[in-house]
């Protein structure tokens, strides 16, 4: 080893004082000639001055919608920062937003409207561009000609997410045209956890989970930190529970697959797919053996804990009762796979841990309305119902009615309230289930237009939706369009389904358009304003313009129900309710109240919170561990048996059993935070990120655990084919430790087409990846197997 | 010698350019001492620093008196007119809770399409996105 001498370190010690001299006195230098050069008017840099601007508004890709500031240079946006004082993301920004320019500028846009030239079954029809007045006329023609008629009710309108008032702008121009179907294509996991909170709470409306002051966090299922509705604010509460405050909290992801939010966890709780109910329900057999829960609460806010008589003398059995004889810890652990004593263990944390939250399930792989109901009953039981740290209810603005409102109660002939319509019934394409508390399967909606079944559909809309891409049996619903006379499509890429359509109407991308959002998450009420921060790059029109254009050439009615110049008016009015300053609204992007207030149970809010919306059941204030919303609808022939386990959580093991000899493995899938919900898979820089765990783009990947591909003979980077009873897919073999063994993991967002080169040299058409949609049953578990290609 | 010199040498003007470019913070303990509140009465983190609590904001907004406004009158200094009276979230303290009523069982039939069909729809709508 050299030696430092004193010598050296003398020299050194000078020339570091005489450096940190100079490099101030240099800031203070340029700080003045920068201060005097600012004073002069002069520009600091010898580069011509640009015109440059930071515009707050709104993201639209996911339904967390984050308050944005764009810089804009010479009315070209360059980049995208979130905006500090927006509540949702404080300042944060996903990358899916970072890649918003990307979609803005995208050569896969189409530039403007389109109409078919020809038949769409015939495969060499080409498009023909039109202007948006013969684009317009030619769809108001339509409209106008099936309502001339008596034919309204053939139209549907099928949408995905929507932001703001779009929805009910939706709904209400189609109800004001006289038709039913208004069809909205929710994520099935979301809808599920909306439904279990409206059959046990009575609130409709998504779950909103107090991460940051709860001491004990609980996700069954879903990529909260990528992937669920409120993912900005679950990644910066986790990170505050966890980091943030003195007594640090504990998040327990439980899934099948070591996702980034297992990663992130504290703990990760393996489980086999599609048995997230049996878990919840286990624990909570823990919990009231060791009389760990609420009991207080639970005797004077909850309802059907204990066995019950109804008003005609029946028995029922109670949720106490349920988990005690059915769901012991050896059974739930044969069930799930998870330890006795690991089941044993999270119940004890979870009942003394408070506040403590269990978050329900999201996503695909198993869900089901009783499990989200299971889950849920674990936050009743420990009284985390409205509490910090608990579940929230989300409150939203008060919204200034529509004006002079012309429409009938409903459209279905029938209202809650039981008066009846000026419109005859006329019942919705969508619906198939017995129970109106199952969300509509999309295979079943694809079933039903391609035979006819109630009605012909002779019109659809597309909005945000492309069901093509994501139905399970994609075959059928491009059957579907094909057999359906006049598709419209608002598509702002020629998608799968916009494919099959007859006319497109393109939509400007977020960055374009006037629009409102409604702030979710927090609790707490809040509006943000989504403006344009560049003019239009293409020849294109916000949708809601388009709706209301179209009103106003039908006249009558609808022209009544809509009657604003544009979607920026319809919005101001909607939002003019709002009791703030304007100005600061407008300056910041946002309004929100700031401060949720959590109802005691018992206050006068607490019936804000439980029961609101209750239809059949009584608004009492109770909880219901057992659904009488549920119990108002069932069929009064059923025995007492069957009520009970229809109105209790409940775990539903399939009929064939979780795997089969021929089909070993269950398929999981999770959304990744790198797939947009629009815009999937043809953004190059989502592309080039795609699987930050797996280090895969630009193509799929099957994750497999390195126990279960040994005897296959499967090594990592094979390709193979990963095949359900619906069809196959080829992927690139993951061998991934984190993966359940008799699971495998497949990423959604894949297999859609691009006509741009990206890169690789050909701009002809490529499928990039695959879609796993192919394979997916719509209920419960999909099976698979998995072989060399 | 020389080398290590060198790289020694390169790397404290590195280290001396940082210590200079950086900027001081922005939470003061001083402003605790001053107001007598806690770190955590204006930061949402209990440490202090970052993002401010609307309290926070209001005491940063009205120019940083001696006291740091309560809640209430923060949201009124940052122009956030509430939509719900707070005294509604407490309970009352003499409440008393009588036993739920045994509900009706279900009869046959059960609910009619046209209604399964309205409530299917009204799920479907929601106040929010």
């Amino acid at each position: 080893m050299r030696s430092f001498s004193r010598r050296s370190f003398i020299k050194l010690t000078g020339v570091t004082a005489a450096t940190v001299a100079a490099a101030a006195g240099t800031r203070s230098l340029l700080d003045s000639s920068a201060a005097d050069a600012l004073a002069a008017g002069r520009s600091v840099l010898a580069a011509p001055a640009l015109d440059e601007k930071w515009v707050r508004t709104t993201c639209a890709l996911c339904p967390s919608g984050c308050g944005l500031e764009v810089r804009v240079v010479d009315g070209r946006a360059v980049k995208v920062e979130g905006s500090a004082i927006h509540p949702v993301n404080q300042g944060v920004c996903c990358l899916r937003a970072q890649a918003s320019l990307e979609m803005l500028y995208s050569p896969e846009r189409i530039e403007r409207p389109r109409v078919r030239n020809g038949s769409k079954t015939d495969a060499s029809a080409t498009w023909r561009e039109v202007s948006w007045e013969e684009a317009l006329a030619l769809v108001a023609g339509k409209l106008a000609e099936l309502r001339n008629a008596g034919q309204e009710h053939t139209v549907a309108f099928l949408h995905s997410d929507t932001r703001g008032s779009m929805r009910a702008t939706i709904e209400r121009f189609m109800t004001a045209y006289g038709s039913p179907n208004a069809i909205s294509m929710d994520s099935a996991g979301e809808q599920a956890a909306r439904t279990a909170m409206f059959l046990s709470q009575g609130i409709n409306g998504y779950p909103v989970y107090d991460l940051n002051n709860a001491s004990y966090a609980m996700a069954f299922g879903g990529n909260l930190l990528e992937s669920s509705r409120h993912v900005i604010t679950a990644l910066a509460a986790m990170a505050f529970m966890r980091r943030g405050r003195p007594q640090r909290g504990k998040f327990v992801a439980v899934h099948p697959r070591l996702s980034l939010t297992g990663v992130k966890a504290d703990e990760w709780v393996p489980i086999r797919p599609g048995t997230y109910a049996a878990l919840a329900l286990g624990m909570a057999n823990v919990i009231i053996n060791s009389s760990l829960y609420d009991a207080q609460f639970v005797r004077d806010y909850t309802f059907g804990f204990e066995d019950f008589t109804d008003a005609q003398g029946v028995e029922h059995m109670g949720f106490k009762r349920l988990v005690l004889e059915n769901y012991p810890l050896e059974k739930v652990e044969f069930i799930t796979g998870v330890p006795a004593a690991d089941i044993a263990r999270l119940a004890g944390e979870f009942g003394t841990n408070r506040p403590a939250v269990a978050i329900m399930p999201l996503e695909p792989d198993g869900l089901d309305l009783r499990a989200a109901l299971a889950v849920h009953a674990l936050n009743a039981l420990v009284g985390s119902i409205d509490v910090k740290g608990g579940v929230l209810v989300q409150r939203f603005p008060d919204l200034a009615p529509w004006p002079d409102d012309p429409l009938p109660l409903s459209t279905s002939g029938a209202s809650t309230s039981g008066a009846s319509s000026t419109f005859p019934f006329q019942p919705r394409v969508d619906v198939v289930n017995a129970s109106p508390f199952e969300p509509p399967a999309p295979e079943a909606l694809a079933a039903r237009l391609a035979s006819n079944d109630p009605y012909p559909v002779n019109a659809l809309f597309l909005y945000n939706a492309n069901p093509v891409y994501e139905s399970p049996a994609d075959g059928k619903m491009a059957e579907a369009l094909l057999k359906i006379p006049f598709v419209v499509s608002f598509a702002s890429t020629l998608d799968e389904s916009a494919a099959h359509a007859d006319v497109i109407l393109p939509a400007s991308t977020f960055l374009e358009i006037w629009g409102d959002d409604f702030v979710e998450g927090v609790g707490y009420p809040g509006a943000s304003i989504r403006r344009p921060v560049v003019d239009l790059v293409h020849d294109t029109r916000n949708p809601g313009d388009v709706l209301l254009a179209l009103a106003a050439a039908l006249g009558g009615v609808a022209a009544q129900a809509l009657p604003f110049a544009d979607y920026k008016a319809l919005c101001e009015h909607r939002l003019s309710a709002i009791d703030t300053d304007w100005a600061k609204f407008d300056e910041n992007g946002v309004w929100s109240e700031m401060v949720y207030f959590n109802a005691q149970p018992g206050s006068k809010a607490w019936s804000n919170v439980v029961g609101r919306e209750r239809l059949n059941a009584p608004k009492d204030g109770r909880f219901d561990f057992f659904s009488r919303e549920m119990l108002a609808v069932m069929d009064g022939s059923q025995d007492a048996a069957a009520v009970d386990l229809a109105c209790l959580p409940g775990f539903d093991a399939p009929a064939e059993g979780l795997t089969t000899p021929e089909y070993p493995f269950m398929l999981v899938t999770q959304g990744l935070i790198t797939q947009p919900r629009t815009w999937s898979g043809i953004v190059p820089t989502l592309q080039e990120s795609y699987g930050l765990q797996s280090n895969m783009k630009w193509n799929t990947w099957v994750e497999i655990s390195p126990s279960a591909a040994a005897p296959l003979g499967l090594a990592d980077h094979d390709r193979v084919w990963v095949e359900s009873p619906l069809g196959r897919v080829q992927a690139t073999v993951r061998l991934y430790k984190g993966m359940w063994p008799n699971a495998i993991y497949l990423p959604p967002g894949q297999g859609h087409r691009t006509g741009v080169s990206w890169g690789r040299g050909s701009a002809a058409p490529l499928v990039v990846g695959e879609n796993v949609n192919r394979l997916l049953a719509s209920q419960g578990v999909t099976r698979v197997r998995v072989y060399k290609i | 010698m020389r080398r290590g010199f060198l790289v020694g040498l390169v790397l404290i003007i590195a280290l001396a350019l940082v210590l200079v470019a950086s900027q001081p913070t922005g939470a003061l303990p001083e402003y605790s001492e001053q107001t007598g509140e806690p770190c955590a009465g204006c930061h949402i983190s209990p440490s202090g620093g970052g993002l401010r609590t609307p309290r926070g904001q209001a005491w940063v907004g009205s120019g940083r008196p001696g006291v740091v406004p309560n809640l209430t009158d923060s949201l009124v200094l940052l122009g956030v007119r509430l939509t719900v009276d707070e005294a509604d979230f407490v309970a009352p303290s003499d409440g008393v809770r009588t036993p739920p009523e045994a509900p009706e069982a279900p009869s046959e039939p059960a609910v009619i399409p046209a209604q399964a069909e309205e409530l299917r729809s009204w799920l479907r709508t929601y106040a929010g996105n």
